[in-house]
């Protein structure tokens, strides 16, 4: 065996835990080799010091209560858990709630509104107080050119729908000839008070 | 105390058994608390660790299956939550057994000399000091192999290292701790 298979051997020969075959190799290496010897003399030093070392017992009672402390702690951090659980999930869920009504509120109430004016306005005032100042605005834009019913309805079949002018567009269609009337006069009053 | 296996007393707690609990804790509580104690010293910090290592059994002994003994899973946690709490805290720094030990009030059979008394806590301070300021795995090593005089075997399971690794670790531990004492003025 060489020296540092032989070292690493040596804090359990001194505390007789090896095996009696290696402890006679060890035995027999230490007679020729002053190094490993030396080592040992070390660890032995070492060890008494470690072996004088002393640290005072918790007392009998601490053994005792124990047990019940332990319990205690379980049970507090199964509370603690539940707790965090509520917490850590509530918070989540309530603010998932609160998107879903808010995506709910923005896109489909308000398509239901859009669909609900277009089909229920029967007179063209009620159009006109529904349009938004920039609907209104858009809308004074797209009939600047145009001055009667026909006109208005060559210029919608010409116009592509898109998301932005879909409702105008809906509204408009849905409005009879009289109606249409009625609109360009109060777009035309609009625009001179304005 | 119950003459059943480590083994048998888990099942019975998988079960719904929560005395075979107890009894576990019972047979292995000292062992748990000297672990954290000759790693952390400071015992209100061991008392904290003792307490949550089983609280910590408790939570996953329903999922403990039998490849391991229950001790080598038990000393795993152990020595694992003393390195953390020592990370945690920066215990090495300010482990003072001479300030400690009086407020603790624990038995001890020390000689009422009091330059005896010194002498003794200031032997004991330096080798917990010694002992702390080990690398972590020359610490878990040393304290199984020196004082809880396991097999190399076992401890290769609760370290998950190799046995001529651990052997490595044990002789620098020893070393290590030869010199502190050196370099703090002990002549050894």
């Amino acid at each position: 065996m060489i020296c540092n298979e032989i070292k690493y051997q040596l804090p359990d020969f001194i505390k007789s835990r090896l095996s009696e075959e290696e402890h006679r190799q060890i035995t027999r290496h230490l007679k020729q080799c002053l190094i490993c010897k030396s080592e040992l003399a070390s660890i032995e030093v070492t060890f008494k010091k470690v072996d004088s070392e002393y640290m005072a017992e918790p007392p009998a009672s601490y053994w005792i209560n124990l047990i019940p402390r332990i319990h205690n702690r379980i049970e507090e951090s199964t509370k603690t858990k539940y707790t965090d659980w509520i917490i850590r999930t509530s918070i989540p869920a309530m603010a998932t709630i609160a998107a879903i009504f808010l995506v709910i509120k923005l896109f489909l109430f308000d398509g239901a509104s859009i669909q609900q004016r277009v089909t229920n306005d029967e007179n063209i005032e009620s159009l006109i107080f529904s349009l938004n100042e920039n609907e209104i605005a858009d809308l004074e834009l797209r009939l600047s050119n145009v001055n009667d019913f026909n006109s208005i309805k060559n210029f919608l079949d010409s116009t592509s729908v898109n998301e932005d002018n879909s409702y105008l567009y809906q509204s408009l269609h849905s409005l009879d000839e009289k109606e249409m009337d009625d609109l360009l006069a109060i777009l035309e009053t609009t625009e001179q008070s304005n | 105390m119950s003459d059943k296996s480590d083994l048998q007393l888990v099942s019975e707690f998988q079960n719904g058994n929560i005395e075979s609990f107890n009894e576990l804790v019972r047979r292995y509580q000292q062992k748990v608390y000297w672990i954290a104690r000759r790693m952390i010293g400071n015992h209100d910090d061991v008392d904290d660790i003792v307490q949550e290592v089983f609280v910590k059994v408790h939570k996953n002994l329903n999922n403990f299956r039998s490849e391991s003994s229950f001790y080598t899973w038990l000393y795993r946690i152990a020595t694992n939550m003393s390195i953390n709490a020592i990370r945690k805290k920066k215990l090495v720094e300010w482990l003072r057994f001479d300030e400690v030990l009086p407020a603790m009030n624990l038995a001890t059979d020390e000689s009422q000399d009091p330059a005896n008394n010194m002498v003794l806590q200031e032997n004991r301070a330096m080798l917990s000091k010694a002992i702390a300021g080990l690398p972590a795995k020359q610490k878990q090593v040393f304290i199984f192999r020196y004082y809880d005089e396991l097999p190399y075997e076992e401890i290769s399971k609760i370290m998950k290292t190799s046995v001529g690794g651990l052997k490595a670790n044990y002789f620098h531990a020893v070393k290590n701790i030869k010199k502190y004492f050196k370099d703090n003025g002990d002549d050894l």
